[in-house]
């Protein structure tokens, strides 16, 4: 009885719905759309369980016979990466030690500039910032053998704390950007309210800022993350031997010419690489698209 | 602890202010006296605002000097200089409870804990938000947003409260209560404030000395009656005054029989007015006159058409004209005046004002 009247009711408030044929469509391209993007993880996922002598028979599309993960194994601890055997694991690591403090050290320039840029306005400030926004269009390219030559003069090339400062000096221009677009939004006169409390340079913005900006700190930290950890070419090139990231090593293991290909290791690599970026997006994609929204409209 | 709180003296010196271009502020000299409730009134880009953020220390000024007491605060941070602000946003942090917005400003100066507590409390008990120390500000009504901030800048035992337009968010209700609640608090700190505001009721209301500002000028500085009984300047009288004042663009007359004022529709004597200077025979001059001092007269000179009324409950406004002059007037609400009536009417001789018609000052 209380069934039919609650469906009622509800049948009258909403009108019925009605499954047209645009909608159909629209849902049929969607679909489509994203089989299309999971097939390639699809074939990672399920050819890194097969064993190699079911690989060579040739079936991509097929369920593995039997769910072997031996090859994830071999990828995280014994794959060859050039002259060591130790799987992706050491690029790993590698790859957080980077990661880490250039999140940090990186986000925390990038607030700094952009807190300065909408509330500290000196004189040629909207020169500044053009300039830091024109670093963001220059081809790494062109940088990247300048760089060299000036880190090699500080004895930073090739060293932890170059990588760092390199993907520092990269992330600077969009993170000021971020920061300072989501900082205009906030009222001016609660900065002034603390100034007026008597909070200095640093109080307003520690105090005040930085707890209001939870949102545009996520969208930096996904940002920065997902740019740092999929980097290649700086890492190769500025990282040096020691501190190799995953993505070089990934590459190392793939390429190493010796023996037979080891299709299921090299698709157990690539998904372990391929893991941080992914979960990153499956735990903040709503965070994610709040941010921009909040970043949007208002604080 | 209402006794302890101080008051300043506070003085702007030929402050100047632009921006490239710009002159939003022109040489302005300012005294404002111990205690005192001063309010910057004027339309939008004035240059109230700008002031007051000098005053506070929020903005440089382009030329001239601050003082407050016997201290030179031109290039003082605003935490130096001893004042406290409110807000028209009410400014307050988002992610601070009431009471660690109450007492962020006194950690930031170091205040010892137990004193800050005490002065919390003070600030909570005087503005009645104890109940509200441990919400947010999004928790909070825009009223009790205002009080806090208030609150806040009660707490900092100010010796000058800047305002900026503080209860202009609020609705209209809202608004006439905190407008009672700052009188009294005022009376009871006893501490020098400044108000900005465009409203001029807030301004009639609340004010000692009215500052009316145009286009980074004073035009007039007075006490509310003086601001409201005689302007200075025909932008004065039109700003100040709801309905707005007539005007009514003429020539004076000298006569053996004595002075006039005459349009063509109407035709006042004007003896008793006390001019600033002699008013020529033929001098165009432009008379102003409020609501209020034009009457329903059954013995008066001028028939008067009356258009609309507007009914306000403690007083009508009556809208109509004499020959091709337009006219509003104050009626009594039990007056039986109805429209498209035909009347007679007179102007009392107390609410004459006359304002030369090129540089609109008072004559």
């Amino acid at each position: 009885m209380t069934m039919t009247q609650s469906s009622s009711t509800s049948s009258l408030n909403k009108p019925k719905k009605i499954i047209s044929k645009e909608r159909i469509a629209i849902y049929l391209f969607l679909i489509i759309c994203s089989l299309f993007f999971l097939l390639p993880l699809y074939i990672v996922l399920v050819t890194s369980l097969k064993t190699m002598p079911e690989i060579r028979m040739g079936n991509i599309m097929s369920w593995p016979e039997t769910w072997n993960t031996d090859a994830w194994v071999k990828a995280w601890s014994t794959a060859c990466t050039g002259l060591q055997c130790e799987g992706v694991s050491v690029g790993f690591w590698n790859s957080i030690k980077i990661l880490i403090p250039s999140l940090f050290v990186s986000i925390m320039s990038g607030a700094i500039c952009g807190y300065v840029l909408s509330y500290w306005r000196f004189k040629g400030a909207e020169l500044f910032f053009g300039i830091i926004l024109f670093g963001a269009f220059i081809p790494y390219q062109a940088l990247i053998y300048p760089m060299i030559k000036i880190f090699a003069t500080f004895g930073l090339y090739g060293t932890l704390p170059g990588i760092i400062l390199v993907h520092t000096i990269f992330g600077l221009p969009i993170m000021t950007l971020i920061f300072r677009n989501y900082y205009s939004t906030l009222p001016s006169e609660i900065f002034k309210a603390a100034r007026v409390d008597g909070a200095g340079f640093f109080g307003v913005f520690f105090h005040v800022l930085l707890p209001m900006s939870t949102p545009i700190l996520i969208v930096a930290v996904i940002l920065q993350v997902t740019g740092i950890w999929n980097d290649f070419l700086l890492g190769l090139i500025f990282g040096g031997r020691e501190n190799m990231p995953m993505t070089v090593q990934l590459n190392n293991i793939v390429n190493s010419a010796r023996g037979a290909k080891e299709y299921n290791v090299n698709m157990a690599a690539t998904f372990l690489t391929a893991l941080v970026p992914l979960l990153v997006y499956f735990f903040s994609g709503r965070w994610f698209v709040r941010g921009i929204a909040a970043g949007a409209v208002k604080g | 602890m209402q006794n302890n709180t101080n008051t300043a003296h506070v003085s702007a010196k030929d402050l100047s202010v632009s921006f490239g271009k710009v002159d939003v502020l022109k040489k302005l000299n300012l005294e404002i006296n111990k205690g005192e409730f001063l309010v910057l009134l004027g339309a939008s880009g004035c240059g109230k605002s700008t002031l007051l953020n000098i005053f506070a220390g929020l903005q440089e000024a382009t030329d001239g000097e601050v003082w407050i007491d016997d201290r030179n605060v031109t290039y003082m941070e605003p935490k130096d200089r001893g004042i406290a602000m409110v807000f028209q946003s009410y400014a307050l942090y988002p992610k601070m409870t009431v009471r660690g917005n109450l007492s962020f400003g006194l950690k930031m100066n170091k205040t010892p804990k137990d004193k800050i507590n005490e002065l919390v409390d003070y600030a909570a008990r005087v503005l009645q938000i104890e109940n509200l120390l441990d919400r947010k500000p999004g928790e909070l009504s825009g009223g009790q947003r205002q009080r806090v901030a208030i609150g806040r800048a009660l707490v900092r035992k100010a010796d000058v409260f800047l305002f900026d337009e503080p209860l202009s968010n609020l609705d209209a209700k809202l608004r006439s209560e905190l407008r009672v609640e700052l009188k009294r608090l005022h009376e009871e700190l006893g501490a020098t404030m400044i108000y900005v505001t465009h409203d001029q009721v807030e301004a009639l209301t609340l004010a000692d000395r009215i500052a009316v500002m145009k286009a980074g000028v004073i035009q007039q500085l007075g006490t509310p009656d003086e601001i409201y009984k005689e302007p200075a300047t025909r932008y004065v009288a039109q700003f100040v005054g709801m309905p707005s004042m007539n005007f009514v663009t003429g020539k004076i007359i000298n006569t053996s029989g004595g002075t006039y004022f005459e349009n063509g529709d109407i035709k006042i004597s004007i003896d008793e007015y006390v001019s600033k200077q002699p008013l020529r025979d033929g001098q165009t001059v432009e008379l102003g006159i409020r609501p209020e001092h034009v009457v329903l007269d059954v013995e008066g000179f001028n028939t008067f058409n009356v258009d609309i009324i507007e009914k306000l409950g403690s007083e009508l406004i009556v809208w109509g004209k004499v020959g091709s002059t337009s006219l509003t007037l104050r009626a009594e609400p039990e007056s039986s005046v109805a429209s498209k009536e035909i009347r007679k009417l007179s102007f009392k001789s107390s609410g004459l004002n006359f304002f030369d018609p090129e540089t609109g000052l008072r004559l």
